[in-house]
């Protein structure tokens, strides 16, 4: 009964979960400017992260250590440097265009400039963290992240020609602007495979006390999760390509994506994309920052638990902290959280394979995982994803110059 | 028979109340009078592990004033168990590298409501 | 207390020279014991363990490059040897080197 409630959980976790600034923005470009046609990526961007999930999540159940922690004792603290300093830039990026997420929606509901907006959200967000517990945080951000359903919602009321839909599934090439093609698919992949995922996933199965026993829950939680996650992601790209795609409308800010719901739903559609916004963005602020914390306090030997108080571990307390208030700067200081989340994106999918290929070798390592290292599908897949992430790395920046604009 | 590289460094270290109290930064070993070399200390601190990455690292910690006396040296006799972890017969009070936990402890977080008491 | 120290975190993946400075692979581990003393239980150094990584050694920089190719196999043209502590100088931790020949004997053979 623990355990269907453990996978019920993660599956409300994964519908509201995988939405955020990030793969709303991206997904809605991708509707906007191809129609279905990038859905495929999306679906390769699930799958993918459904897997490393798994991985890191798998690592931590049987050795009751996380992610973080394996790098830096594995590897050396030298070699650590790398995934850290990459993890940090990536991840206070897309906090920022997350606290960006927040703001912009407050915008829209008092008129009142997002600039004003970001430290009372940034403050929020640290009280919840600074009180809160792990589990009540994890609640909290999975029910309240139900209301992201309005895109399936949306998607249906506009009864889209679904095997067209299902045909964009297959990876298909561009008759037209190739170079923005592929900036917007590099975008979505970066805004779906976010590596703070799973460095917070590791760190929340620590946290849950997770054992060999909790293979069978990880595994379901994860495929489940995404499954619902990526459907309700190409929900968005399909609501973007029904109604901004017809009138050519380009994707520059939340504007236009903020009506995308208008036009199945009626006004009721802006509240609630602007409530999905909200809450998926606030959520995700709550994690990201918390993932910064974990990847430092484990990496650094500090305590760390936040289902401790913060005067039993104040260096992990106040890096959330500073990260969160700092997350608030770029926003204040006039930043277009809209650019700020394809910065980011971009930069999290060439960020890729530092924390990506470690994995071949702490997941066939016998005396961490025992009997359950890799099996043959898992490798192919991670080997996937490996070749995947250096493709990324490599082709990430030269796409931002030609394809961004 | 222990792996000094593999099961020691960078593993995670515990005070005696099995406190997290950072990892082992680096290990010191004495070569003895036939020159057998013993794990004599346990190194912990923020420039032991700048020196481990690399010599501009080093550099570059030592420029923005990361000196030696936050760096704690524990004898290796002071170690009570090896496992996944590395347990120690210290108080994390004593600890030099500790201080800056300290410090934000009594400092910053202290002053803030709600750092302390249990939580729900 | 007059008795040289060295960093383990410098000895670690340094290049190794046999006697005539032919480089024979990198320090990978240390195994260690405990020896009985009058007094206290210390710990010392038994075996070093030397990979050689062949032609791929330029990129077994890191740690973990080493794992990556010492996992792949010993089709990467990688072997280790265990080399006794008594053979092994590391007053000069930059710069490890054997006292005397490598001895066949130590060769570990494809894992």
């Amino acid at each position: 009964m623990k355990k269907l409630g453990e996978i019920a959980l993660g599956i409300v976790t994964g519908i509201g979960g995988f939405l955020e600034a990030g793969s709303i923005a991206t997904a809605s470009q991708a509707g906007s400017e191809f129609g279905f046609q990038l859905a495929w990526v999306m679906l390769l961007g699930t799958a993918s992260l459904a897997c490393l999930m798994e991985m890191t999540g798998r690592l931590a159940a049987v050795s009751h250590r996380s992610y973080a922690d394996l790098m830096r004792e594995r590897f050396g603290v030298r070699f650590f440097l790398l995934p850290l300093v990459a993890l940090l830039l990536v991840s206070f990026l897309s906090l920022a265009a997350e606290v960006g997420g927040v703001a912009i929606t407050l915008e829209m509901a008092t008129g009142i400039s997002l600039r004003w907006w970001a430290i009372p959200v940034a403050l929020l967000g640290w009280a919840l963290l600074w009180r809160g517990t792990f589990g009540l945080m994890e609640k909290g951000t999975a029910i309240f992240g139900l209301v992201a359903l309005v895109f399936a919602v949306g998607a249906f009321k506009l009864h889209p020609h679904w095997p067209d839909v299902a045909k964009a599934l297959l990876p298909s090439t561009p008759s037209h602007d190739r170079a923005r093609y592929w900036y917007i698919a590099v975008s979505v992949l970066g805004a779906s495979i976010s590596p703070y995922l799973y460095v917070f996933y590791s760190a929340g199965a620590i946290e849950g006390g997770w054992t060999v026993d909790d293979l069978g829950v990880n595994r379901m939680t994860v495929s489940l999760g995404n499954i619902f996650g990526g459907a309700l992601a190409i929900c968005v790209v399909v609501v973007a390509a029904m109604v901004l795609a017809p009138g050519h409308v380009k994707v520059d800010s939340f504007e236009p994506i903020s009506r995308m719901l208008v036009t199945p739903l009626g006004e009721a559609g802006f509240v609630l994309f602007a409530a999905t916004l909200f809450v998926t963005c606030f959520g995700t602020t709550l994690e990201i920052a918390l993932a910064m914390a974990y990847l430092l306090a484990e990496g650094f030997g500090w305590a760390w638990s936040q289902n401790l108080r913060p005067s039993k571990d104040a260096r992990f307390s106040m890096t959330y902290t500073v990260a969160i208030l700092a997350a608030a700067v770029p926003i204040v200081l006039g930043m277009n959280p809209f650019a700020l989340t394809n910065i980011a994106m971009v930069l999290t999918a060439a960020s890729l394979p530092v924390t990506v290929l470690p994995l071949i070798v702490l997941m066939n390592d016998r005396r961490i995982l025992y009997r359950d290292t890799n099996g043959w599908m898992s490798n192919a897949a991670l080997v996937i994803i490996s070749v995947m992430a250096i493709a990324l790395f490599v082709a990430a920046i030269p796409l931002q110059v030609t394809g961004g604009g | 028979m222990l792996h000094l590289v593999h099961e020691v460094l960078d593993a995670q270290l515990l005070d005696r109340h099995d406190q997290k109290i950072g990892r082992i930064d680096d290990l010191v070993l004495e070569l003895g009078d036939d020159g057998r070399p013993r794990v004599s200390a346990v190194l912990i601190g923020g420039s032991p592990r700048a020196r481990r990455m690399g010599s501009w690292i080093a550099a570059l910690a030592r420029l923005f004033g990361l000196r030696e006396t936050g760096v704690s040296r524990v004898p290796f006799a002071a170690v009570r168990r090896i496992g996944d972890d590395v347990a120690l017969d210290v108080e994390q009070g004593d600890l030099s590298s500790e201080r800056l936990e300290r410090w934000l402890r009594e400092h910053v977080v202290c002053r803030v409501p709600g750092s302390a008491g249990e939580r729900k | 207390m007059t008795n040289p120290q060295v960093l383990l975190g410098e000895l670690v993946g340094r290049r190794v020279r046999d006697d005539e400075g032919r480089v024979i692979g990198r320090v990978l581990e240390l195994s260690a014991e405990i020896a009985l003393r009058e007094h206290d239980r210390d710990y010392v150094v038994t075996t070093y363990h030397v990979a050689s990584f062949g032609h791929l050694d330029r990129i077994a920089g890191s740690r973990f490059m080493q794992q990556l190719i010492e996992m792949l196999g010993p089709r990467m043209g990688c072997h280790r040897y265990l080399v006794p502590w008594d053979i092994m100088d590391i007053t000069d931790p930059r710069r490890p080197r054997l006292r005397r020949p490598l001895d066949p004997r130590w060769h570990q053979g494809p894992r």
